[in-house]
């Protein structure tokens, strides 16, 4: 893994079209700024793996719960 | 073509009903997937993968199963299927609880069926949960 040394208000060009600024430093968090375009996708890393796990748990059922079959009117 | 389920076992599908996901699907294998609605089903269809015989998920037809639900989000982040018509699915599963449901509506899937593109679109900043309980408690 790559690591930078950056102050605030230094920036960090990922490529021709993505900037990271470090906005603020407060005790233990650091303020992020990203410029990128808008169709790229940025997220906190934690909510991405929420939203993994909640995929891979559903990818264990065997086959239509009979809650929703009922909820669709089946 | 033909897909192996591990589910379904082989099952043939008409092309149009094959989807790629460019950005993939957090937490599942592949980009390739197939919407395979079973005999009889209305309303809701498995995303089978293409690449991987044994995953699939289930998903709900948004209108269908919550018509009030309105996803929010910005165009572009849905640009990954293109332009046209977009169809929201929701991820199901099973709860817990007996004869209740855990919907995912805060990463909704998007299907383009004109490009046959998808993807998955976290609605950061809703009220929306990961796996809200449905019915929900109130109404059970």
């Amino acid at each position: 893994m790559l690591s930078l040394a950056r102050r605030p208000g230094q920036k960090i060009r990922i490529g021709e079209n993505i900037i990271l600024i470090v906005r603020e430093i407060r005790g233990r968090q650091v303020k992020i700024g990203i410029e990128a375009p808008a169709n790229v996708r940025v997220l906190r890393e934690e909510i991405y793996e929420e939203i993994a796990a909640a995929n891979a748990a559903a990818s264990l059922e065997t086959e239509a719960p009979a809650a929703l079959l009922e909820a669709l009117g089946r | 073509m033909k897909l192996e389920s591990s589910r379904f076992g082989v099952i043939e599908l008409p092309p149009e009903r094959l989807f790629h996901f460019p950005e993939g699907i957090a937490g599942l294998p592949g980009k390739s997937w197939a919407l395979y609605s079973p005999p009889g089903a209305t309303g809701y269809a498995w995303l089978l993968s293409a690449e991987d015989p044994s995953k699939g998920i289930v998903l709900a037809q948004a209108q269908r199963l919550l018509p009030s639900y309105t996803p929010r989000h910005r165009p572009e982040e849905a640009d990954a299927v293109q332009a046209g018509p977009r169809e929201y699915w929701i991820v199901v599963r099973q709860a817990p609880t007996p004869g209740q449901l855990l919907l995912n509506l805060f990463a909704p899937i998007v299907l383009n069926p004109e490009t046959r593109l998808g993807v998955q679109v976290p609605l950061v900043g809703s009220e929306f949960g990961l796996a809200e309980l449905f019915p929900s408690e109130g109404s059970v």
